[in-house]
């Protein structure tokens, strides 16, 4: 007895001990944290500012971030970024919880709901101003939500279709030029399918991609949305959009379902980069990750016309916006328009984002630019005047549209739905999507 | 294990006694069923440590799970790829909150198991079905709550958030698998603790405990492959990228927008398996251990 009240003795000493170092080592962390939000440190402002992207991009926005924090002394900037899925979710819950960051990068489809929750700051006027008279007035409107000035375009993008030269010389096609017919895509994917023995496509399936679409209703005059929010084409467009598609999938023009349905893996390994399609449509901006993930040489082609109209418009690829309960609207303002309108934000932001906002700054990048910025900057130049005018910003639900044209053309592609009733179904759940 | 489990086969004992040939024939078609299903099962993990070695190009052209051309290279730029921060740092961030979640979640959930199952006070079943309910739960649902009332404790961007809540019992799943374990040990037990002068604690730390070994042991392996393997947490209240976790490390290999680079980031994966291999290698011997040598045998 005597032994085992001393063991236990020497086993509560042993649990005191490890009890005493986990407190010892949680109030050590809560000593070295703290840093989180935005606070007034010995006369600086501290800013949070976040962003989705890759490892790239990080560097180059901190460079550019740096470059601010040099030119206003009083000023420091804490970054944080992640991937565009986890970004958002983190943002959404950031923005639930009361604490974005005073600066956060945001996606186009989801200005509007953020906006409507009053989540985003008006940058127009009062405390959170931002000078946007260097930026084209239709793109800079990008950013509008009814008389509000919600968020500023942080880089340009433009629809386009990638095209492999490379594997078209090769096979004795001529190379797409701009002013080109959906029926000349039909020709032209017809030749690559046959020349090839029918191991190449034409094009990837653009029948799945909700962008490609709006593209396609532009070119008629057409909009996706109402500005009220609701869809803006009818049934039968959609059904006539599916059909082409489906002509052009049989004929061998464009890819089939099991390669089209790999689109969604982004550049690094859709069928352009696996070789098994000699074009693709696309926003240029995306272009040197296209042009990384093959050996080939690629070009950017403007898009198909439907009696000369291409479609094409200067699409944000993200926008920045003021958190509307930052501490420091002032502040935050200002390095927001340091990112979209100066000259060394431009130099070190490169082509990270897409087109730098700033006309003055573009044109001035455009001249020194080599390689893939110079293919990409070459292309907007030749096509900056023949641009239809800026959407308005996509409703709340719009992300749901885009994997429901996915799912439901993913059956008409299968064959197991014919375009017209596969139209149907997307159009009634669509509507329920948006009204909800 | 499995010459040990072959002759449970059904028909399998009489008919082999009768024939050890056809014995021999079954042992063989169940070893050869056995090595299939653990190829198709080990296959991703193959392919991973394949792609580790592969040069960009060849990972997405080429089907096959060996690299053409082996390269190394993937390592050092997997480990380099975030500006500014190594993903050195990343390990010592997760294995700090992992090691501290597994302590606080022993201890926590172990005194909470111990009311449940063996003090007698006012509430205790409303309690406990109300601490079981909260495993149903969805995590997506307490995110933002949980966020805002952090944010006015100022945890954010600190590693509290996360390690906090496993030093005060959250983790109801753990509770609840003690606390079925400890009901399984007999009650005469404590009470000839008590005769022999224990009051609660004490039947506490040296009945209870030491018997609950197998469980606590299950607990800490599960515990610490959940936050070590854990993202959504981790990525919500970590801001800084030199705070950032090996999950988090991982995801910014992944980018829809821009171009992924999996030779990277299967290399980190795999050095991202390590830890929870070697950590569950070391505590399976004491889990098999636990579970035959606390027998209560009389």
């Amino acid at each position: 007895m005597r032994s085992r009240s001393a063991t236990a003795h020497r086993r509560s000493v042993q649990v005191t001990a490890v009890a005493a170092a986990v407190v010892a080592s949680l109030s050590l962390t809560a000593c070295g944290g703290g840093s989180g939000g935005s606070g007034d440190s010995g006369g600086k402002v501290k800013l949070s500012f976040s962003w989705w992207g890759d490892a790239s991009r990080a560097k180059a926005t901190q460079d550019a971030v740096a470059a601010f924090e040099k030119a206003n002394p009083t000023i420091t900037v804490s970054t944080q970024y992640a991937t565009f899925g986890p970004y958002n979710q983190k943002l959404a819950t950031q923005i639930a919880g009361g604490g974005a960051p005073d600066l956060m990068q945001i996606d186009w489809g989801n200005q509007s709901q953020y906006a409507q929750s009053g989540t985003l700051l008006d940058l127009a006027t009062g405390p959170g101003a931002v000078d946007i008279s260097g930026l084209d007035a239709k793109f800079a409107g990008s950013g509008k939500e009814g008389a509000k000035q919600v968020a500023i375009p942080f880089g340009q993008a433009t629809q386009s279709f990638v095209v492999d030269v490379t594997k078209l010389e090769a096979l004795g096609v001529a190379v797409p030029k701009a002013g080109w017919t959906w029926d000349d895509v039909a020709t032209y994917g017809a030749q690559v399918h046959d020349k090839s023995g029918g191991k190449l496509y034409g094009i990837s399936d653009p029948g799945t991609t909700w962008a490609a679409f709006q593209s396609w209703l532009l070119q008629q005059g057409k909009q996706l949305y109402t500005p009220e929010g609701k869809l803006g084409f009818t049934k039968d467009d959609l059904t006539a959009f599916w059909t082409m598609c489906d002509n052009l999938r049989k004929s061998g023009a464009a890819t089939p379902a099991n390669q089209t349905a790999t689109l969604i893996n982004g550049p690094a390994e859709d069928p352009l980069a696996k070789g098994t399609a000699a074009a693709e449509w696309d926003y240029d901006s995306i272009f040197a990750s296209h042009a990384a993930a093959t050996k080939d040489k690629l070009e950017l082609v403007p898009l198909p016309t439907v009696g000369g109209q291409t479609g094409m418009y200067a699409k944000p690829s993200m926008l920045l916006s003021v958190y509307a309960k930052s501490k420091h609207p002032k502040e935050a303002a200002k390095l927001l328009s340091f990112l979209v309108n100066d000259q060394a934000a431009g130099a070190a932001l490169g082509t990270s984002r897409g087109l730098f906002p700033n006309t003055a700054v573009r044109k001035q990048l455009a001249a020194t630019a080599t390689g893939n910025d110079k293919t990409v900057a070459d292309f907007e130049a030749a096509n900056a005047s023949q641009l239809a005018a800026t959407p308005t910003a996509p409703p709340k639900g719009d992300g749901q549209l885009i994997t429901l044209m996915q799912r439901i053309y993913g059956g008409v592609s299968f064959g197991q739905q014919s375009p017209s009733a596969g139209a149907g179904s997307f159009m009634q759940q669509a509507e329920q999507i948006l009204a909800g | 294990m499995s010459a040990r489990t072959a002759p449970a086969l059904p028909g399998g004992t009489a008919a082999a006694r009768r024939n050890p040939g056809r014995r021999a024939g079954r042992t063989v078609l169940w070893h050869v069923g056995v090595v299939v299903i653990v190829l198709v099962v080990i296959y991703p993990v193959v392919w991973m440590l394949g792609t580790s070695f592969k040069p960009a190009t060849e990972i997405v052209t080429s089907n096959r799970p060996w690299p053409l051309h082996w390269t190394l290279q993937n390592f050092p730029d997997g480990w380099h790829a975030n500006p500014g921060v190594s993903f050195g740092k990343f390990f010592v961030n997760s294995l700090f909150i992992s090691v501290l979640a597994v302590v606080g979640t022993l201890l926590s959930c172990s005194f909470a198991a111990y009311a449940f199952s063996r003090l007698e006070f006012r509430g205790r079943s409303v309690l406990f079905a109300g601490m079981v309910v909260t495993i149903l739960l969805p995590y997506h649902v307490l995110i933002v709550p949980q966020y805002a009332i952090f944010k006015q404790f100022g945890w954010i961007n600190t590693d509290l958030p996360i390690i906090a809540p496993k030093f005060l019992a959250t983790e109801a799943f753990f509770i609840f698998l003690m606390v079925q374990f400890m009901r399984g040990i007999p009650r005469e037990i404590d009470e000839a603790a008590r005769i022999d002068g224990c009051g609660p604690y004490r039947t506490f730390l040296w009945i209870l405990l030491p018997l609950t070994r197998p469980a606590l042991i299950t607990s800490a392996i599960f515990s610490f492959i959940w936050t070590w393997n854990d993202f959504f947490t981790q990525l919500v209240y970590l801001n800084d990228t030199d705070k950032f976790t090996v999950p988090i490390g991982l995801s910014l290999f992944v980018d829809q927008t821009g171009s992924t680079s999996y030779g990277p980031m299967m290399a980190m994966s795999i050095l991202a398996l390590l830890p929870v291999f070697l950590f569950f290698l070391a505590f399976q011997r004491l889990l098999v251990d636990g579970a035959t040598s606390s027998g209560l045998k009389g």
